[in-house]
Parts: structure tokens; sequence; C-alpha cells
């Protein structure tokens, strides 16, 4: 019996700082382009870890509504986002960092990002289903696919989406930042004397 | 010399004299003044108030860290000075090496001794050792995954990194992992002594030997690893050394109840001092007795220096035992709904309070032959008790002896008694039922009940009948009852009386004798009762019903979601 009043006064404690911490939490976990004025956020961090060759990391500008980052996984070789929307349904795009990419056959069209080479595959398109494609952005150490994966019949509005939310930062730009946050103790990239062995 | 406590009697029972005449010699007893330790004081051994003070350590630095900036630089330029000293260190040879050792903190190596030791305490049925076990991990997984998430921190920078990784770095989750579930196989599986020692030197290379590899390969900070090893060693450190300390869980790998406690070492000792201490009895031997016939609590055989000396008999009841009453009283509501009172125990004091209670109301209350209460003693406040009584010597189970009419009567008699003091008994078995001198002794008296139901009162007539009919005749007690009691009560006492209502010693006793002696009385009946349902309907049994099934889904749930997250399954 004595243990109830604890827990009655655990539960919302626990809660209330869960519910206080989420908002804090969701900004910086988010795979942002900027985080608190500054370019990239930690997850932008452990994606250039992650894939140390590349000289673009993927990363959400800027969310149109009903949109959401969903999942971010990020392990040594590879970082991944997804994107929900409302309309699109969950896990409508899912944007994977890697060194390299398997192309299958696709269509070279004009790039919207600098420094980037861009390919699209249409893999289906069923009226009343869905539509599925895939696009790649190449670059200098890296590659970046974009998985789509549209619920409804709509196509045009959640690519469009997608192109406003989902951008790069520089390489260049996140190791400025670490400098900036480690107060020039530390640097992202080992120096060029410092290799492995 | 305190004298020993004596029965009074309102009536006298014919029993011999040498019987109850005996004495158990008493010293002055001694008041433990405030302050002093208890007999055996629950604490953790210099090894764990050690990793405790790290882990409080670490969370103060984490504080530090996480509202100081100056904190977080220092911290950097540690990890950086140590990193940058090991980094150029590395040579082809010791890099294959370091690669073979952070196989130690693979998802696969994680995956096979966890499983391989929920595997083994499930075949050894070591369930609270499994479940505490289950917990630590879960805990050191949620607690640091957790933590990689409130600190956000990158893998070590300027250096390149030589191992694979997941996600942010501190703490190691990893070396934390690795770290608790070594630590937990330690305390479940490995017993205390020698081995245990041995093994504890093992598990700190071993985890050692994964914190440096990882530190090596640049996978983690120096203080990353660090953290990840105080966290992962104190979790489950802690939690069995305060869950299953060793003098009340002790591992070991022979046959025997999980209820019982062990008696011997730290424990034994402090039963010793406490007998003599607050009973001011000179104890030579304390032995197990009896083991087979009891689940509930462990009961134990106490030579008392005398002369002669005298035996007296002791139940140890802890927390272990007030847990596995409320279980059972959980299962049998959800079973059976309300039979009976089945309302559980607040605390081990009030269990062993109703146990001393019980014992006081039959010997000295209901002129029922019953063990003379002697005294309760206090192993460990709130959580042991000792409830001592009368021994009684040279006596048989009531199912070794040939029950002759005159133990029948003395037996219907007993439950008479019982029905005029307004006590029901509620477990009327065969290891309940001594018999010395030609009487029956009635024992165990824990499930005694004030004021029963008359629906309860009348299974403690039917199974009393039972009993005395496994040893004779079925017609002979049923003739011999008629005496004592009416056709109608007869009556009443089987229809109330099937299944769950007999004792599990009793329905094993009939079917090993092939008969269904139930059915017998039954015949015999003028006209055969209706039946008495025992399931009983309510809001709350089914509100129980739908709240245990919710949380064992959630706990599954969670479970599953932990250890997937972990990478355990």
């Amino acid at each position: 019996m004595t243990r109830w009043p604890l827990l009655t006064v655990l539960v919302p404690l626990l809660g209330g700082c869960a519910g206080a911490s989420s908002s804090v939490f969701e900004e910086a976990r988010s795979p942002s382009c900027e985080y608190q004025g500054q370019p990239a956020t930690p997850m932008i961090v452990l994606a250039a870890q992650a894939v140390p060759s590349a000289t673009l990391l993927p990363c959400v500008k800027l969310l149109p509504a009903g949109w959401s980052v969903s999942d971010v996984f990020i392990r040594s070789g590879r970082a991944r986002f997804t994107l929900d929307s409302d309309r699109a349904g969950p896990h409508a795009v899912t944007v994977v960092l890697t060194r390299y990419c398997d192309l299958p056959p696709v269509t070279k069209v004009p790039t919207d990002e600098p420094g980037t080479r861009r390919f699209e595959q249409i893999g289906d398109v069923r009226p009343g289903v869905g539509f599925t494609g895939t696009r790649f952005y190449l670059f200098q150490g890296g590659c970046v696919t974009y998985q789509f994966q549209f619920q409804g019949e709509e196509r045009a509005g959640p690519i469009g989406d997608t192109n406003l939310a989902v951008s790069f930062v520089t390489r260049d730009e996140v190791r400025s930042r670490v400098r900036e946050d480690t107060g020039g103790r530390a640097d992202l990239d080992p120096s060029p004397t410092r290799g492995s062995r | 010399m305190v004298e020993p406590i004596r029965r009074q009697r309102s009536r006298a029972i014919e029993e011999p004299a040498g019987a109850r005449e005996r004495r158990v010699s008493r010293s002055d007893r001694r008041r433990r003044p405030s302050g002093e330790a208890p007999p055996l004081p629950r604490s953790l051994n210099t090894t764990g108030r050690y990793w405790l003070a790290a882990t409080g350590l670490v969370l103060v630095v984490w504080a530090a860290a996480l509202t100081s900036g100056r904190t977080n630089n220092y911290i950097l330029a540690f990890d950086q000075t140590v990193l940058r000293w090991v980094v150029d260190l590395r040579t082809p040879v010791l890099t294959t090496i370091a690669q073979g050792l952070h196989a130690l903190g693979s998802q696969w190596t994680i995956r096979v001794l966890f499983w391989s030791t929920v595997l083994v305490l499930l075949v050894v049925r070591r369930f609270r050792h499994l479940f505490i076990f289950l917990g630590a991990a879960l805990i050191v997984i949620a607690a640091s995954t957790f933590m990689t998430y409130v600190f956000l921190r990158p893998r070590p920078f300027g250096t390149e990194i030589l191992g694979d990784w997941t996600m942010f770095a501190d703490p190691s989750r990893p070396v934390a992992v690795f770290a608790a579930i070594l630590v937990g196989m330690l305390y479940a599986l490995v017993p205390q002594g020698r081995v245990r020692q041995i093994g504890k030197l093992v598990a700190a290379c071993l985890v050692a030997a994964l914190a440096a590899a990882r530190v090596y390969l640049a996978v983690d900070w120096p203080s990353d690893a660090l953290v990840a090893v105080v966290f992962g060693v104190t979790v489950p450190l802690v939690a069995f050394h305060l869950l299953t300390p060793y003098e009340v869980f002790p591992v070991a790998y022979r046959r025997g109840r999980s209820a019982h406690l062990d008696v011997g070492g730290r424990r034994g000792e402090a039963i010793h001092r406490a007998l003599e201490d607050q009973l001011g009895i000179t104890v030579l031997e304390i032995k197990p007795f009896g083991l087979s016939g009891s689940a509930g609590s462990t009961p134990l055989r106490v030579c008392a220096k005398s002369d002669p000396n005298t035996y007296l008999f002791a139940k140890l009841y802890s927390g272990h035992h007030l847990r596995a009453d409320r279980w059972y009283k959980l299962g049998r509501t959800l079973l059976y709904g309300r039979l009976e009172d089945e309302k559980p125990f607040n605390n081990v004091r009030r269990l062993v309070q109703q146990e001393h209670y019980a014992l006081h109301l039959l010997y000295y209350g209901a002129d029922v032959r019953s063990p003379a209460p002697v005294g309760l003693v206090t192993i460990t406040p709130e959580r042991e008790y000792l409830v001592v009584t009368e021994f009684i010597e040279d006596a048989k189970e009531i199912s070794e002896v040939e029950v002759d009419d005159a133990l029948i009567d003395d037996g219907l008699r007993i439950v008479r008694e019982l029905w005029e003091a307004g006590l029901a008994h509620r477990d009327i078995k065969p290891a309940n039922l001594l018999v010395r001198d030609g009487k029956v002794h009635l024992i165990d008296v824990f499930f005694a009940e004030v004021q029963p139901t008359p629906w309860r009162q009348a299974v403690d007539l039917a199974n009393m009948m039972l009993v005395l009919a496994c040893r004779s005749s079925v017609e002979r007690v049923y003739e011999r009852a008629r005496r004592q009691f009416s056709v109608e009560e007869i009556s009443e006492a089987f229809a109330a009386t099937r299944g769950i209502t007999m004792p599990s010693q009793l329905r094993r006793l009939m079917r090993a004798q092939g008969r269904d002696m139930h059915a017998e009385f039954l015949r015999l009946l003028p006209q055969p009762p209706g039946r008495i349902s025992i399931q009983r309907w309510s809001l709350r049994r089914i509100g129980l019903l739908a709240a245990v099934l919710l949380a064992s889904l959630l706990i599954v749930l969670l479970a599953v979601f932990n250890f997937r997250w972990a990478g355990l399954l």
C-alpha cells in the first residue's frame, strides 16, 4: 500500500519530464540542415562519421505541413532517415546515405542539387494503389538514395514536398560546426598525417 | 532462568504427561538497543558500495556535462589525450587483435550469452534469478540507449574509426550490455565461492579487453567505455545483491524446493544469535526438517540446550514466502474467484503475526491438540522472521499409521472443536496430522481462519474424513462420523468439497490408492447432496483477469521491443 502514493507522484513526474523534454529531444534528434542557427545537428555530424568519404550529407531543410521525420538510424557505413506524410502515408520517403550505390537501370535527369548527378527510376505506378520509385544523387565520396513509397493516387504533390524538405549540407560546413562546438579542439576528420595503421 | 510458556487449558486433554512437561531452559532475553544492527542485516558488501559510488560519480559528471560546457571541454580534452596515446600504439597486428576482441560486443556474442543464460535459468527453475537477470539487462539496455539520446555524443573525432558502430557513443552500449550480461551470468549461474571469484576475474578481463579494443579502434571515446563499464557492472551487481542475497537465495545445483532458504553461513549464525537474544534459548543445532511437506516456509528443527536437550520446531518466513503467498492467492482468485479470504498480506511481519496468533488461538483458545507456541524471532526486520513452536517428538504422519476407531474419533473431534471455537484450519491433509501415543495433533496453522464461512468449515470436515479413510475404510469413517456429526452436516461437507478444495497431498494419496473416496462417501449418504459451486464470478475477478492479461501483454511487448532494440532478438 505504501508504494502507491510514491507511484502516483513518480508517474506524473516521469510523464511530465518526458513531455517537457520531448520537443528538445525531437529537435536535436532530427537530421536537420540547421540547428540553433548553425548548420547540421548532432545527427548530421554522426552521419558524416558514418560515411567519412561523403562530401555532401542529406538533411531535412524544411518540413512542409503534414510531414514528419519518423525514423533515424545511423551506423558505420550507412545513415538513414524516413519521412512520414499524412497524405502519402507512413515511410513515404526513405533517405539513405552510403559510400556507393548499385545503380539499376535508371534515367539521368538534370540535378537540382549543386555538385551532384541525379538519376531517377520509376518503380511502379498503379492507379488507386500508390507509387513507388527511387531517386539517386551521386557525388564525390557518396551516394544518397530517396525511396518513394506513396499511398494513394497523388504523386506530384508529395514529390514536390520532398524536394522542398530534403536538401544537403557540405562536409566542410559540418567540419566547421564541429570545430566551433569543441572550441577548436577537435576536427571531424583525421588530419592527413594521422591515418590508420 | 525464565520459565517456558505453559499452556493454561480450560479443560484437561488426556495426553501423556512426559510429552507436555518437557521444558526448554531459557536464559535472560536481551533487548536489541536502538541503532544496533539486527541479527541478519541486509546490506551491500564493500565491492557493491564501490560500484554504487562509481555510478554516483558518473551521474554527477553526466549532470555537470549536461549543464556546463566547461565540463564537456574537460571530458573532451581527457578523451582526446588518451585516444591520441592509444591510437599512436596502432600496429597491423594490434589492429587485427583489437578487431577480433571487438567481436565480444557483437550482437551475436551478446545473443548467445544472453539466451543461453535464460535457458539455463529456465531449466534449473531459478525464476527469481531469471527475472532479475532479465530486468537488469533491460534496465542497462534501456537506460544506456536513453542516455545516448540525451548526450548525442558523436564518435571520436580526428581519428580513423576502424570498427563497426551504431548511433551515438556515450555510454558505449555494447560494453555496458556485455558487462551487465557477464555480471548477471556470474550472479545467476555461478555458486558463490572460489569459482565465482575466478569468474569475476575472467569477466573483468573480457570487459576490459572489449573496452580497450573499442577505444583502440576509435569506436568509443575512453570516457564512454569507462562509464559503460561502471553502469553495466553496477546495475546487475546491486540488483542481485539486494534482491537475491546469497544468504537468502544461494546459487546451488542441488535438488530441493526453491521456497526453502539456506540456513547455513551468515543466516545460520544469525538464527543462533537471534534465538539466544530474543527467546533466551541456547541453540545446539539447527537443521532443515520436513522440507518435502512444506512449500510456504522453511521448516527447521532446533535442538535447544536443556536437561535433557529439547527439540523445538521453527518456521522461517521471508519476503520470498510473502510473495509466494501473494501469487498463490492471486492464482486462486483468478481461477476460482474468492473462495475464501484471498486478501494477501502486506508484509512478512503481518504474515508471521497471523501464524503466531493462530497458534495461540488453537492452543489456548480452542483446546485443539496443536503445538504450543514458543515465540516469534526477528532475523531481519520486515524481511525475515522465525515462528518457534513446540516440536512434537516421536510423532508419525497419519498416513504412516494404522487408523483405528479411537484415532478416527480423535480426528473428527478436532473438527468439532474447531467448529465450536468458530475456526477453520483450511489445510487438513496427512502432512498436517501427526499421531503420537494414539492421539492426533493438528499442525501448520498458517491458513487458520477466525469466523470462517460455513462452507469452509464443511470442507475441513470432508478433508478430515477423507484423510482418515485413506488408512481405514470409508464405511468405518462414515459410521464413526455419524456419532459426532449429523447426516446434513456430512452431506454439506461432501457437497462443498471437490477438486481444488482438497489439498494436493490428499489428492495424490487417493490417486495412489486408485480410489475415488469422495464418490464412495457420497454413495453412503441417504441422498446425494446438491453441488456447491466453487466458482465465484464478480466484477473484481473479471477486472483482475483483464488487468493480468493486459499487464502480461505489456511486459512481453516491452521486453520484445527492448530486446529487439538491443539486437538480442
